[in-house]
């Protein structure tokens, strides 16, 4: 679409990154007259290269270089484990490089121009306008296909009682985690001081009310927040090719979190199958090694919901808990390992 | 001694007078003849392609 090239002249005048002309970060040749004479040698995403945003703004672009929005390697550590060491090689060359770093490497793809997902890019911000925080642009370009629209209730159910309240993503999320703290972490896991429900709800289990008290106290440390709180489906992508892509549909998935294979929670699945990347010509030997669903911590929490409600839409109905029946069609063995068996609540006790 | 520090003091003043960020960006820059013009960008811009890929999140 034009308008996504289009720049707001009245910013011109105003915002400092302008004062040294377009030419300073996008190169080009703006005596150029006709538009491909102009463009020639032109740097679309400046910012790709961290020294453009680090000249003024070098303690950023300095951890920004380390973070995760910016390696991407979280992705590539989650799939890693099916390849064997030749194919892990193949597919750093052919996948990683060129479709997952595609687009999660710039500061302008946050902050100036939406980086394009499925080849559709929606263009700049606001007329290019250097947008500080905007959740519903800023994150919701790439995380607006799962989490964000989950969060606001637009994917169905209702909203996360946080975003009614008003909170956005910087409400939990530190400024730190979108440009790193300096430090070099291979998953989102490993973050120091990543958001967690009990940064603000730390009194679990003193409640005045006895059921609450007693859920809480009962369930620390075996079901984690989501596992009852997440109020709805969210959304499920299957059978992701690299030349095609994935569909997907809602659900709710509860089972054993795959990296400690104890804690009860929230389950997503992840649309990697055998043949993902058939196209690039990589196998993945140790495709079983790793099971079809990760713990996801659902954004569409509310106070009540049907698990909070009754202890028996778990303990006797098992509503969302995975069986063997309701596990993916051809999908991983080691999905069965996150199957968990949960008893009916012993009466006298 | 006077007159050096009056040249001091005024010497930003007229930089950021003369070349605060209008002046260059309005002045001299013929990118912001067409990106700032909606019929312009309307005439010259091509969709690109589209490919198959579904959203992350």
């Amino acid at each position: 679409m034009y308008k996504g090239y289009l720049v707001d002249k009245n910013l011109v005048a105003k915002d400092p990154h302008f004062a040294t002309g377009c030419m300073f970060c996008h190169k080009g040749n703006e005596n150029g007259g006709a538009k491909e004479s102009a463009h020639k040698d032109l740097v679309k995403r400046p910012s790709d290269n961290l020294k453009t945003c680090g000249m003024c703004h070098r303690q950023i672009a300095d951890t920004y270089g380390k973070s995760l929005h910016y390696t991407t390697i979280g992705q590539r550590q989650g799939v890693m484990k099916r390849f064997s060491p030749t194919e892990l090689k193949q597919f750093d060359e052919k996948v990683f490089q060129q479709s997952c770093r595609s687009c999660h490497a710039s500061c302008g793809g946050c902050h100036v121009k939406a980086p394009p997902v499925g080849g559709i890019g929606l263009g700049l911000i606001q007329g290019h306008k250097f947008v500080k925080k905007d959740e519903g642009k800023t994150c919701a370009f790439c995380h607006g296909g799962r989490v964000y629209p989950e969060y606001t209730g637009e994917y169905g159910g209702k909203p996360d009682v946080h975003y009614q309240k008003g909170m956005l993503c910087m409400d939990c999320h530190k400024k730190s985690d979108m440009h790193g703290d300096g430090s070099t972490y291979l998953s989102k896991q490993d973050v120091k001081d990543r958001p967690a429900c009990t940064n603000c709800h730390s009194k679990l289990g003193q409640e005045a009310k006895l059921t609450t008290r007693a859920a809480h106290t009962r369930h620390k440390g075996k079901v984690t927040c989501y596992g009852c709180h997440a109020s709805a489906e969210y959304r499920q992508c299957y059978n992701c090719h690299l030349d095609t892509g994935s569909t997907a549909k809602p659900g709710f998935l509860l089972g054993l979190n795959p990296r400690d294979r104890k804690t009860l929670t929230t389950l997503r699945l992840i649309p990697t199958v055998r043949d993902s990347f058939k196209h690039a010509g990589v196998a993945m030997s140790n495709f079983d090694s790793l099971p079809n669903y990760w713990d996801t911590p659902a954004h569409n929490i509310r106070k009540r919901t049907d698990r909070t409600r009754s202890c028996d839409t778990c303990h006797t109905d098992k509503t969302g808990l995975l069986t063997r029946e309701t596990l993916v069609e051809k999908g991983s063995k080691a999905n069965e390992g996150l199957i968990y068996n949960i008893k009916p609540i012993p009466i006298n006790k | 001694m006077g007159n050096k520090s009056l040249l001091l003091f005024l010497a930003p003043a007229l930089f950021f007078l003369l070349y605060s960020s209008s002046t260059i960006a309005a002045g001299k820059n013929n990118c912001l003849v067409c990106h700032t013009s909606d019929a312009t960008m309307k005439l010259l811009y091509k969709p690109p392609a589209m490919v198959a890929s579904e959203g992350e999140g």
